[in-house]
């Protein structure tokens, strides 16, 4: 029996690209932690919107590298001659990973889709949730499916992020379009892995410096200023007391 | 141009604290640009979740601003530029 387990790229990067999607997970972490900082801060739905997509991704990453590591463990533990019960275990295991990895992947694509088209209709998402489902389910059999409707996704996020740079022109947005690209760039790279296997190492590298992109920018957003912070503890400057007094004031203006 | 959320939030803000923390309902209107019906829309939402209160002294009604709502200031600039950057 033919092991079918199909690990993509050459054998000296598996491993790297694993370290390198961890990374990523640690990128998409940040924003939503933050998007979802400022969710609770100002209800901002949009952003509530971006921190769900950005925790899909960290979870569609983390199945994929946990998954990556378990298929590494398992073909490394597995006798010669293959039995063939460990060798279906590693392909079930390996299908059911790709399965959700995809899956969680282009809901958060798909997810940024509806924030740059300003679609907030919960019957439409779900329609979209659903079609990535089906799509998913295809990209089983071809994964080129997956990585075509991905390119596809990220164009439609490319252009919007474009968008807002050429609206904006300032640096930070330039980052984020620039890195989105990276990451659609990284897409087509995968579709070419069948018939180049180098074709993966570019593009986990091009994927990771998108998220690399995104990192930078939220490393470079300002300090919170700190002029509004008094010295006397849980007391801010400008802010008053639960009766209504001003700091420092008389309690009549 | 149009003033995003975030925005409306920080003038709202602002404008309670330049007073040192505690302004009049009506002075909070002139100042924050927005129309009575938007403004208790909006102060609504800043009292539910804790940036301001609403008071009473000496037969007039204050909104006074509170810790969580300048901690909204001092990060506001962080804020806002995260999400220019993802166009929200």
């Amino acid at each position: 029996m033919a092991l079918d387990v199909p690990l993509y790229g050459p054998q000296w990067f598996n491993g790297i690209d694993t370290a390198f999607d961890i990374i990523s997970i640690f990128a998409a972490l940040m924003v939503a932690w933050y998007a979802r900082k400022i969710k609770c801060i100002t209800g901002d739905k949009s952003c509530c919107a971006l921190g769900h997509a950005f925790i899909l991704i960290a979870i569609s990453f983390a199945i994929k590298v946990l998954t990556n590591l378990a298929v590494y463990l398992e073909l490394g533990e597995l006798s010669k001659p293959f039995i063939i019960a460990e060798v279906i275990q590693i392909q079930i295991l390996f299908a059911l990973g790709y399965f959700l990895y995809r899956l969680f992947f282009l809901i958060a694509l798909i997810w940024l889709v509806c924030i740059g088209l300003k679609i907030i209709d919960w019957r439409v998402k779900m329609l979209f949730v659903l079609f990535a489902g089906v799509a998913t389910f295809f990209s089983h059999y071809s994964y080129l499916v997956f990585h075509l409707i991905g390119t596809l996704l990220l164009i439609y996020i490319v252009a919007d992020k474009y968008g807002t740079f050429r609206q904006s022109r300032n640096r930070r947005s330039a980052v984020i379009a620039l890195s989105f690209f990276a990451v659609l760039l990284s897409q087509v790279m995968f579709v070419f892995v069948s018939i180049e296997p180098w074709m993966y190492v570019f593009g986990e590298t091009l994927q990771l410096v998108g998220f690399l992109g995104i990192i930078y920018n939220q490393v470079t957003l300002p300090k919170a200023e700190c002029c509004y912070v008094s010295s006397v503890p849980g007391r801010s400057a400008g802010s008053a007391d639960v009766r209504g007094n001003p700091k420092g004031g008389s309690g009549r203006n | 141009m149009r003033r995003s959320k975030l925005e409306i939030v920080h003038d709202m803000l602002r404008a309670v604290q330049d007073k040192q923390g505690r302004i009049k309902p009506t002075h909070l209107l002139y100042k924050s640009n927005l129309s009575h019906k938007k403004l208790t829309e909006y102060l609504d939402d800043l009292v539910e979740r804790e940036m301001v209160q609403k008071v009473d002294d000496g037969g007039y009604q204050y909104v006074i601003l509170t810790d969580k709502g300048a901690n909204f200031l001092s990060e506001f600039k962080r804020m806002k530029e995260f999400a220019e950057s993802f166009g929200l």
